[in-house]
């Protein structure tokens, strides 16, 4: 199994792509830096609060794009290539194959995710060094910053779920691009309809949380932000129950498609 | 020619993930509609105020989420699987020995590309027109948008067809924007990525640029009785430089 995720993992990281997003990181970082600096007052901004801000300003849409990719380039791309083929001739079971690949996906979010950490704290070093410094810094809000970034991890993780799900039922890279993005701007976009449904509901209890935050970008978008920052506690349970829902029922209709359906025709 | 454009369409639209796509944007269509339907108001994306929804501003007050969703999203994979697909794929090895010239196979494809974009965006119109005046409330005036100028029914579904009119052109700029990344980035996977970020990216070189993003706000600006004359001289431009990018290259490509 160690031999099948290493086999894995070498693949992926042979490919462009991971290196165009490993590389693009930290520019992300320094762009979203310039972005904060015109966007943001600057006494109200500090090297440690820049490395969550940074973060929740790319959560959103680009660090779920980048997921994106790297679930269509492990899945949908390597059924088109005809790869697939050639793995399945290998004495490991297609389950396993399906969980190593899985393993992958995760590993690669959260280096991605570390990358992402590790360049904004530089960049806010750099950038906001002086400002604010006194009253937040960077090390007295590690655990902080650690929970913020957990909680990023668990929503990408998720939303990984769902893609890999795509990616299965798509045999078409960029359909199965075109149905994710769809899926993260439709969420951003249109909140206006399941925040409609939710208001049915008294503000602030369970129900109420749970139809607001069932797309993951919204939740990424408002919930994870207003969880840490405002400690709304009660939305807690309910996105809990979200992201384990995503977790169990997509990966297992994932797994049924890779391992039980007739996938290569 | 004329058989090259309609086999470029019947390869297009007899596809079963067009037709899957094309289903999946009509329910968000709806779904749009029927948000509009339960707040009865809305509010502008770019900070210009909140809007009660009538039968007159509803067909392209829709386009404010719709826009955003087709430039970055449903014609990129349209257009991506079209091109880079069938590049990637080696499709076009076969294409070529075809007894029409590069220019003919390439132009052939464009403009079946643009048909559909055309398709897509006039059933959009005629959608929204019908939903507007079917489930939203009768109004016999409309406040123009940056004007306290109203015009009467004529002119507020002339003020309509001419959004959808100049989003048509936006859109193909994009295909023309699209054609370009695809011919220089061929992996399906990578084109479409590039294609987005460099969407949303480019308007730092030009911010009327965002027009290959989100064309929404530029196209209200550019319909204001002032007007607005960078988004003609960026939609136009990059229809033209990029086009004659696509064609310069598709000449020298290696299939």
């Amino acid at each position: 199994m160690n031999r099948l995720i290493f086999c894995e993992l070498e693949r992926l990281l042979k490919s462009k792509l991971t290196w165009y997003l490993l590389v693009c990181t930290p520019i992300l970082a320094y762009v979203t830096g310039n972005y904060i600096h015109v966007f943001y007052p600057s006494e109200t901004m500090s090297s440690s609060l820049f490395v969550i801000i940074g973060l929740r300003e790319n959560l959103y849409l680009p660090c779920n794009i980048a997921v994106a990719a790297i679930v269509a380039a492990v899945y949908t791309e390597e059924y088109r290539g005809g790869q697939l083929r050639l793995l399945f001739l290998r004495q490991y079971s297609r389950g396993k194959m399906f969980v190593s690949k899985l393993l992958v996906i995760n590993m690669t979010i959260l280096a991605l995710l570390v990358i992402m950490g590790i360049s904004l704290s530089l960049v806010g070093l750099i950038q906001f060094q002086n400002e604010g410094e006194a009253t937040i810094p960077l090390t007295k809000n590690l655990p902080f910053i650690f929970q913020y970034y957990i909680l990023a991890y668990l929503t990408l993780a998720a939303i990984s779920c769902l893609f890999s799900y795509i990616a299965l039922i798509s045999k078409n890279v960029t359909y199965m691009l075109g149905i994710s993005i769809g899926y993260v701007l439709i969420s951003l976009l249109f909140d206006g309809i399941f925040l409609y449904f939710a208001n049915f509901f008294e503000n602030g209890s369970f129900m109420h949380e749970l139809v607001a935050f069932v797309l993951i970008p919204y939740m990424q978008h408002t919930g994870v932000h207003s969880l840490m920052n405002e400690h709304n506690t009660h939305s807690i349970l309910p996105m809990a129950a979200i992201l384990i829902f995503y977790m169990v029922v997509f990966i297992w209709t994932a797994y049924r498609r890779f391992v039980r359906d007739d996938y290569l025709y | 020619m004329f058989g090259v454009w309609i086999s470029e369409m019947e390869r297009i639209w007899k596809s079963k993930s067009m037709l899957i796509l094309y289903l999946i944007f009509i329910l968000l269509l709806a779904a749009n509609v029927w948000g509009g339907v339960l707040n009865g108001s809305g509010s502008l994306r770019f900070g210009a105020g909140r809007i009660e929804l009538n039968n007159l501003n509803m067909p392209w007050f829709m386009m404010d989420g719709i826009s955003l969703v087709l430039t970055l999203v449903v014609l990129p994979v349209i257009y991506v699987n079209q091109l880079s697909g069938e590049i990637h794929s080696g499709a076009y090895r076969l294409y070529v020995l075809r007894p029409f010239t590069r220019f003919q196979i390439w132009f052939s494809k464009l403009l079946a590309l643009a048909s559909t974009t055309v398709i897509l965006i006039a059933f959009t119109f005629i959608f929204s027109m019908a939903a507007a005046w079917l489930l939203f409330p009768q109004a016999d005036a409309m406040t123009l948008y940056g004007s306290n100028a109203s015009v009467n029914v004529t002119k507020a579904i002339f003020y309509s067809f001419n959004f959808f009119g100049l989003f048509t052109l936006a859109c193909l700029a994009k295909l023309m924007f699209c054609s370009v990344i695809c011919l220089f980035i061929s992996r399906p996977l990578v084109s479409f990525v590039a294609i987005f970020v460099l969407s949303l990216l480019i308007y730092r070189i030009a911010i009327d640029l965002v027009i290959l993003s989100d064309p929404f706000q530029k196209i209200l600006l550019a319909l204001r009785p002032e007007g607005y004359s960078p988004f003609w001289i960026y939609s136009l431009g990059t229809l033209i430089i990029c086009g004659l990018i696509s064609f310069v290259k598709w000449q020298r490509k290696m299939v």
